[in-house]
């Protein structure tokens, strides 16, 4: 990829019931970055109305369908729009925007296609050690079932460039979806690098978060999709 | 012979006999033969193990399986997985169906309210 002289960067953002979060995000984000998409996964609190008059792009779901689709919206949308690089950013506060030039400077330079976001070579702050260790678990999985080497699985914040994007097609809704991205770039040979991002748990957040038992189903999951195939 | 029904015969071989006529009925019709006949079979299949447990035990002899609970037993089983992993294998392409149609109805609000 030649590098891109002023690079269209759209911040794609799957929100479910984070009307309390989502404003202070999506403001701090629209400093710097003026192409955000929101996708309003079917909130049934007030996620949609406290954007109204934000000037991002915000789409909704008619039914709730999970992040992974959630996500997918936001990704065609933004690759509709002319999108050259796309970051998917959580709704909950818990990235940090100032990692998203780190996140970007790889694929800018030619380097590969998709950067991951790692809280494991990065920082977190506040995170509870029973998270720490489900998603440790994650990742054996993942090593164990995708071959891919990867120190964080289940972290929202991820940049594609366009061409990697429109090979990303997520068919799980639910969170099952982080792994099934990380297949999806090892079949479709994208190259990838992982970047420290940082982190931080706050009592919202890990309320809004997954809990731990959800890590079982998205394991049992995988595996009975993987036999079906 | 009527007059050895057990209790639970006379309830349940009723019940298995209508749904069988039912099917045959539905199977005459010619619209879904093919799956009509295959519940009508089936509806048969029970009322005869009901009705005569011998015959259970006679198959399940002639393949190799002591008792004919346990012939009934595994049939059980092998309907269930069969009847899982179908079902489950239809769930996740409707949920596929329905994300791919709650995508394109956002997409298209979307580009209905910027024109």
């Amino acid at each position: 990829m030649t590098p891109l002289p002023d690079p269209k960067i759209f911040i794609v953002i799957a929100a479910y019931n984070e009307a309390k979060a989502i404003r202070t995000v999506v403001d701090a984000l629209l400093v710097s970055y003026p192409h955000v998409v929101v996708v309003d996964d079917a909130s049934t609190d007030a996620t949609s109305e406290g954007l109204k008059d934000a000037p991002v792009y915000l789409l909704r779901h008619c039914l709730n369908r999970g992040q992974g689709a959630a996500l997918q919206t936001g990704i065609e949308f933004a690759l509709s729009s002319g999108a050259d690089l796309i970051v998917t950013f959580d709704a909950d506060g818990q990235h940090d925007l100032t990692d998203i030039p780190a996140m970007l400077a790889p694929i800018l330079a030619g380097e590969c296609d998709v950067t991951l976001g790692s809280r494991f070579l990065g920082r977190t702050e506040g995170m509870p050690v029973i998270r720490r260790f489900v998603l440790k678990g994650g990742v054996l999985f993942t090593r164990i079932f995708s071959r891919i080497k990867v120190t964080d699985i289940h972290n929202g914040f991820r940049a594609f460039s366009a061409r990697a994007a429109a090979h990303i097609h997520m068919q799980m809704d639910r969170m099952a979806h982080a792994s099934e991205i990380l297949d999806q770039i090892r079949q479709s040979g994208l190259r990838y690098r992982e970047v420290p991002v940082t982190i931080r748990y706050t009592s919202y957040s890990i309320n809004k978060g997954q809990s731990s038992w959800n890590a079982v189903k998205i394991a049992f999951e995988l595996l009975l999709r993987r036999r079906l195939d | 012979m009527l007059h050895q029904l057990n209790p639970f015969q006379w309830i349940v071989v009723p019940i298995l006999t209508l749904l069988f006529l039912h099917s045959l009925a539905l199977m005459a019709r010619g619209v879904r033969w093919g799956r009509d006949g295959i519940r009508a079979l089936l509806w048969l299949a029970a009322a005869v193990a009901v009705l005569r447990p011998d015959v259970t035990i006679i198959i399940a002899r002639a393949v190799g399986i002591g008792r004919g609970t346990d012939l009934v037993l595994y049939l059980f089983i092998l309907g269930f997985l069969g009847t899982s992993f179908y079902f489950y294998g239809r769930v996740v392409k409707l949920e596929t169906a329905i994300t791919t149609l709650v995508r394109q109805a956002a997409l298209q609000d979307k580009a209905q309210s910027k024109s």
